[in-house]
């Protein structure tokens, strides 16, 4: 129990259409222990979306419990939520989601900026984050001047420059063509190394074989949790992969 | 969230699109150079006017003719003030310095072949004391001259410019309505008064030759009097009424017909005539102001509108409503003040250039700049509040959807 970042219980969301309603996620009850690296997988509609918005604080169930790090989060005001997101989760989305005026090295300084970080550390702490994304030569550079990968490594940079409990991503390869897919899965499993706890929704069967366990969504439901004994070794893959350009 | 990050976060917003920025400033920059300019303008009147008074001599009391009217304005061709009134002040009014009986007309002033339309003024030989005028040269008239309607005049400076231009004006002969008089003295040039009479333009004749040999009149225009020390006027007022008011049968309680005016008041009359003006348009410019608030408003709501997805971002990282309600806030005021300051700045500008360009005299003061600064930037606040709580009350993943 001590070891869980996530337990969810009997998670239900409904949107409510006035004339329909659709049920979104229908009593998923699940654990996510420190460490894992989980890939959520599940057909177009199945529910993953708004399995990882509920995750991630961005959005409340209609009914059930949801702990992170112990804490019940369901019943908490929108300013705690905000706070939460703001020290305990790393999102990451699938369009990037980067404040496009904005230099690298600023956008990840943002999550400091809201979370009363000192401005001298703020660009310390977010000129390390781009380094240990492998972007550290580029933090002046501004998102129309990077390329997709890259965009999407400042985007974890930022995510992670908090220490998040968490890291959440929502098909981040899905803007991706598939080396630089590769490439942000083998960021990912490094950090899955060092000891980061990782929920990935992806499409792609290939992708979540570089997840330590793969969980199923269909039609709002949980229907497959298995722990994947193979996990595919991304740095080995990229190293058999034609050296291409490199862009990353 | 620092302040220095709000105005930091405002800067940045703001410096992004400054053709826009630009655009909904400007209503907030006229409104303040508005209110900056004209509150100069009226300052610089004012001081104006208090320097006329200062250099016409503070002790100046001015009996004209004609109940006092509502608004400072006196009726003209009444005919109750006599010369004997002049003389009973002179030798009944002990705070009362100098006398001097006030004729007055227009007519055309002729030397040789040059004319000139000016101001024919009478008055006793103590008429450059009672005014605190100085003459440039020659000599004044005196009280022989005065006894016998001499045919003598001093003139002002435009006159002997207009009229002798590098001549020498002693000793000629100009004429004013056929009366040839000789011109004794000239007057050291005194410039416009506040309310534009230009006191060069001038002549100066005995009163007598005036009601007799010019106008053909048995009445005064005016009994000009300085009292005796400025402490003195009330009483030499109090002096002179109760004297007009005896020998001018008034019952007590009525009207008189006559009035008393210190320079005192002539100047206040005009100084409040000068600030109702400028509290007239600087209403009108704060209201410009505030209607250049409404114009930033929808700017910011539009810029909100915009700005959806950028707003559940900054959430989705941990921004709180707070946050992005000071956000705008801090955005809406900045630009305001940022708008106060350039207006203030352009005001300033104008009020330097005016007295260059058209000659009204200007004076800055710090009042209006700090008023109009703080305003402004109230302005901001005040407009800037409903987009601000709109961008807060956002639901992140409803922004974060937003296209
Ligand atoms: N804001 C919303 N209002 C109404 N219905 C919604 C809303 N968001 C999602 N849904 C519905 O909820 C269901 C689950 O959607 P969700 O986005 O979680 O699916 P998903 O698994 O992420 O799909 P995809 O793989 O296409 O991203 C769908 O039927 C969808 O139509
Ligand atoms: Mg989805």
């Amino acid at each position: 129990m001590s070891n869980d970042v996530v337990r969810v219980e009997e998670l239900r969301k409904v949107y409510d259409l006035g004339e329909v309603q659709v049920e979104a996620l229908c009593g998923v009850t699940l654990s996510i222990r420190r460490g894992e690296f989980v890939a959520v997988m599940g057909a177009s509609g199945s529910g993953k979306s708004t399995f990882m918005n509920i995750l991630g604080c961005l959005d409340r169930p209609t009914s059930g419990r949801y702990l992170l790090e112990a804490k019940d989060v369901s019943t908490m005001a929108r300013d705690e939520l905000a706070s939460i997101r703001n020290t305990r989760i790393g999102f990451v989305f699938q369009g990037f989601n980067l404040l496009h005026r904005m230099s690298a090295v600023q956008n990840v300084e943002l999550p400091m900026l809201y979370g009363d970080v000192p401005k001298t550390e703020r660009r310390k702490r977010a000129v390390e984050s781009l380094t240990a994304v492998g972007l550290g030569e580029r933090q002046g550079h501004h998102p129309n001047q990077l390329s997709g990968g890259q965009q999407q490594r400042v985007a974890i940079a930022r995510a992670l420059v908090n220490r998040p409990a968490i890291l959440l991503a929502d098909e981040p390869t899905g803007n991706l063509d598939s080396r630089t897919s590769v490439e942000i899965l083998e960021l990912f499993q490094r950090l899955h190394r060092d000891g980061a706890t990782i929920v990935m929704v992806t499409h792609e069967p290939d992708i979540a074989e570089y997840c330590s366990r793969q969980i199923h969504f269909r039609d709002g439901e949980l229907v497959d949790d298995r722990l994947n004994p193979h996990v595919r070794d991304a740095a080995a893959d990229l190293a058999a992969m034609p050296p291409a350009h490199r862009r990353a | 969230m620092t302040l220095a990050d709000v105005l930091g976060t405002a800067l940045w917003s703001l410096s992004r699109s400054r053709t826009r920025t630009g655009l909904t400033m400007l209503g907030i920059i006229i409104g303040v150079a508005a209110v900056v300019s004209v509150v100069s303008l009226g300052q610089g009147a004012i001081a104006n006017t208090e320097a006329d008074i200062s250099a016409m001599g503070i002790n100046l009391v001015t009996v004209s003719p004609g109940a006092k009217m509502s608004g400072g304005f006196r009726t003209t061709g009444v005919t109750t003030l006599v010369p004997d009134d002049a003389l009973a002040i002179r030798s009944e009014c002990p705070a009362v310095a100098n006398v001097s009986e006030g004729v007055k007309t227009t007519a055309q002033a002729i030397y040789q072949q040059k004319n000139a339309s000016t101001t024919v003024e009478g008055g006793s030989d103590e008429y450059p004391l009672v005014r605190g005028w100085r003459l440039a040269s020659g000599g004044f008239f005196g009280p022989e001259q005065v006894r016998q309607a001499a045919k003598v005049c001093v003139i002002g400076e435009l006159i002997r410019e207009k009229l002798f231009g590098s001549d020498e004006p002693i000793g000629r002969i100009l004429r004013v309505n056929r009366v040839p008089l000789e011109v004794i003295g000239v007057f050291a040039p005194k410039g416009q008064t506040s309310s534009g009479q230009d006191q060069d333009d001038v002549v100066v004749v005995p009163w007598t030759t005036g009601l007799r040999r010019i106008i053909g009149a048995k009445h005064l225009n005016s009994v000009l009097l300085s009292a005796r020390s400025a402490e003195q006027v009330p009483k030499a007022v109090e002096q002179v009424t109760s004297l007009l008011e005896r020998r001018h049968r008034i019952p007590p309680g009525g009207e008189n017909d006559f009035s008393c005016q210190t320079q005192r008041e002539v100047a206040e009359a005009q100084e409040a005539a000068t600030l109702l003006m400028m509290t007239l348009v600087s209403v009108v410019a704060l209201i410009a102001l505030f209607v250049g608030g409404v114009g930033v408003m929808n700017i910011m709501l539009v810029s909100v509108l915009e700005r959806t997805r950028e707003i559940g971002i900054r959430m989705a990282i941990g921004a709180r409503s707070r946050a992005v309600m000071w956000q705008f806030l801090g955005e809406t005021v900045v630009l305001t003040s940022l708008g106060g300051l350039i207006g203030a700045a352009l005001g300033i500008g104008v009020a330097h250039l005016i007295p260059v360009a058209i000659g009204w005299p200007t004076r800055v003061t710090a009042a209006p700049v700090v008023v109009s600064f703080l305003f402004s930037a109230a302005v901001g606040l005040f407009f800037g509040l409903y987009p601000a709580y709109q961008a807060s009350k956002m639901d992140p993943i409803e922004a974060l959807r937003y296209e």
